[in-house]
């Protein structure tokens, strides 16, 4: 019965995932023209999974559009530098500043400020409109800030006695 | 013979003679209704139906391009078609010769995936300041154990002469121990290339901080808030956060290296972005927040994270195509292979997060028996093992946290209910259906 099944059903092909290469995601064609933003759509789509935490690093780590697409979010790479990293865009478009690399990632390994370049903060925020549901996880922005202003001041403080 | 020639939607395409070989770079994974050609070169994943696999099959067997046409019976033109769609994304070739069936080659894989302990957890105490409400201890490990540091130290030559050289020092809170400083230059005597600390950062004295500075120590901190009411609430300790915090202010201006350990709990869902921001400004590394284990007091569901655990589901084909961890997978568990956790009572898990999963006592028998024993057995726990999974296509390229489905079923061998994918049906299903399968 099953062979019957078989002689019946046509072979095909469906190609499930294209090629997610490093240069492709991280390419400046990102922040190109409007032909170009499908590609960038397609990274940032609001249901692509989130950067997992493992310290194991799942191969099916992804990022939420906000990293790629907000200028105020690191580069998370793991350890295996594959398509996950994505750039703080004003941090690496400053030539001279590389990415903070993930807690796994090698110590060499940093991400190309060359990757964002070309890109400005008004294109990568066009995109925020589509990824809305960032905001659940990131309240209290401000009360954040002033912690962060006083552990700052308390580093340096503990700096200068430590030297 | 001549070629066969099939007309298809204007196009003519040849059958040709000889052999369908698949591409030197690609793998073939069959599943229960669909299989998978994997391109590692082009990193790219193609799945194809039943009779497609079939042809695949047939022409590893060594079948000839018109024995397979006579043995399936198919019709010429949609043959050709699939034949010619393959060929154009080079996933096949035509040999004129049989395709010999392809060995999964090893090469300079073969030290890796050797079974090898590569790292090991030891909690050198089980001993705890805080409570936390996730942790993977739970209230029947809250007698405390605490080995003598002799044992330590020979755990860690052990490990060492099994090849080990990747250790973390956990608990409990490791930093309760006074002698722990001790360990860790008995570690770095031996050979440890890589020591880490994981620390609640509530006990770190400044000669603790600088001892880590001098000696390069990596320390991972735990913060469930910049907030000091959420961390506390977590943690169970009033006063916590603050004291964390002065922890995490000293290893910064002592510059020891540093990363952060984000738990994703309900509650404080609202704030993990923020919260990672917050480490990321002082120039702490930490990825996004982990959600929490259903293992100790984590296993209780009250405290998932439910809209933040969400993006942690896998609901379509999103994997990374690489052959390295392709092959490790064929032959060893995605996550556990090379590791072992040693409780302060001794056991060996295969990770911490696996607290029933005993393979061995260190007080009775030798770590090498153990790891060559039962933490084997843990390390071969494929994907071929596990129900559901060992018919999906995607098997090899999927990571397991086998924790994760333990912990949620009860059952070692159940698919992990973070993934959605019906191999049967070959179908995604919702985000939201996975974690219904409740212990």
């Amino acid at each position: 019965m099953v062979e019957k099944e078989e002689k019946k059903e046509k072979p095909s092909m469906e190609t499930v995932q294209e090629n997610i290469r490093l240069s492709d995601l991280l390419a400046a064609r990102v922040c190109n023209p409007a032909s170009e933003k499908i590609d960038q759509i397609q990274i940032c789509k609001p249901d692509i999974l989130s950067c997992l935490p493992d310290r194991f690093c799942r191969p099916n780590i992804f990022c939420k559009p906000d990293i790629v697409c907000k200028p105020d979010i690191v580069c998370l790479p793991d350890r295996f530098c594959r398509p996950n990293i994505f750039c703080k865009p004003d941090i690496v478009c400053k030539p001279d500043i590389v990415c903070i690399p993930d807690r796994f990632c090698s110590p060499d390994i940093f991400c190309k400020p060359s990757f964002y370049a070309e890109c400005s903060p008004s294109q990568f925020l066009d995109f925020e409109p589509e990824i809305p549901e960032m905001d659940v996880f990131a309240s209290g922005m401000r009360e954040m800030a002033k912690v962060l202003e006083e552990v700052q001041k308390d580093i340096q403080e503990l700096k200068k006695r430590i030297k | 013979m001549s070629d066969k020639l099939s007309r298809h939607k204007g196009k003519v395409w040849a059958i040709p003679k000889g052999n369908i070989a698949i591409s030197p770079h690609c793998e073939l994974v069959q599943g229960a209704k669909y299989s998978l050609v994997i391109d590692f070169e082009k990193e790219g994943l193609h799945r194809i139906n039943s009779s497609a696999s079939k042809i695949l099959r047939l022409s590893k067997k060594g079948l000839s391009i018109q024995d397979i046409l006579e043995e399936t019976g198919m019709d010429s033109v949609s043959f050709a078609d699939f034949i010619q769609e393959m060929k154009s994304k080079e996933l096949i070739t035509i040999q004129h010769k049989p395709g010999v069936e392809k060995k999964i080659h090893l090469n300079r894989l073969d030290q890796k995936l050797s079974a090898e302990l590569h790292s090991i957890w030891i909690e050198v105490t089980s001993r705890c300041n805080l409570r936390c409400i996730h942790c993977y201890a739970d209230d029947r490990e809250s007698i405390d154990f605490e080995p003598k540091v002799d044992r330590i130290l020979d755990w860690l030559g052990k490990a060492s002469a099994l090849g080990c050289r990747r250790v973390q020092f956990t608990g409990g809170e490791c930093t309760l121990r006074k002698d722990i400083c001790d360990c860790i230059r008995h570690a770095k005597e031996i050979g440890f290339e890589h020591i880490e600390v994981f620390t609640n950062g509530t006990n770190l004295t400044e000669a603790l901080i600088r001892f880590f500075a001098e000696n390069k120590i990596n320390v991972t901190l735990s913060l469930y808030s910049f907030n000091s009411t959420t961390h506390d609430a977590i943690s169970g300790l009033p006063g916590s956060h603050r004291m964390t915090l002065n922890g995490l202010k000293q290893l910064l201006a002592y510059q020891v290296p540093l990363r952060g350990s984000i738990i994703a709990m309900k509650q404080n869902e609202k704030e993990l972005q923020t919260t990672q921001k917050f480490l990321h400004e002082l120039g702490v590394r930490s990825g996004p927040a982990d959600p929490v284990r259903p293992c100790g007091r984590g296993v209780n569901l009250k405290h998932w994270p439910e809209k933040y655990g969400l993006s942690f589901m896998r609901t379509k084909p999103q994997f990374i195509v690489d052959n390295s961890s392709f092959q490790k997978n064929l032959h060893w568990n995605s996550c556990w292979f090379g590791k072992a956790a040693i409780t302060a009572k001794g056991q060996v898990i295969p990770c911490v997060f696996a607290r029933d999963l005993i393979a061995g006592n260190l007080y009775k028998e030798s770590l090498k028996s153990i790891v060559l024993g039962s933490l084997l057995e843990y390390w071969r726990l494929t994907r071929d093992k596990i129900s559901i999974c060992r018919d999906c296509e995607y098997r090899y390229l999927c990571n397991d946290c086998r924790p994760w489905a333990y912990g949620y079923t009860g059952n070692l061998f159940a698919k992990s209910p973070t993934c959605t994918y019906d191999p049967y049906e070959g179908e995604w299903g919702p985000s939201e259906i996975a974690l219904k399968c409740k212990r």
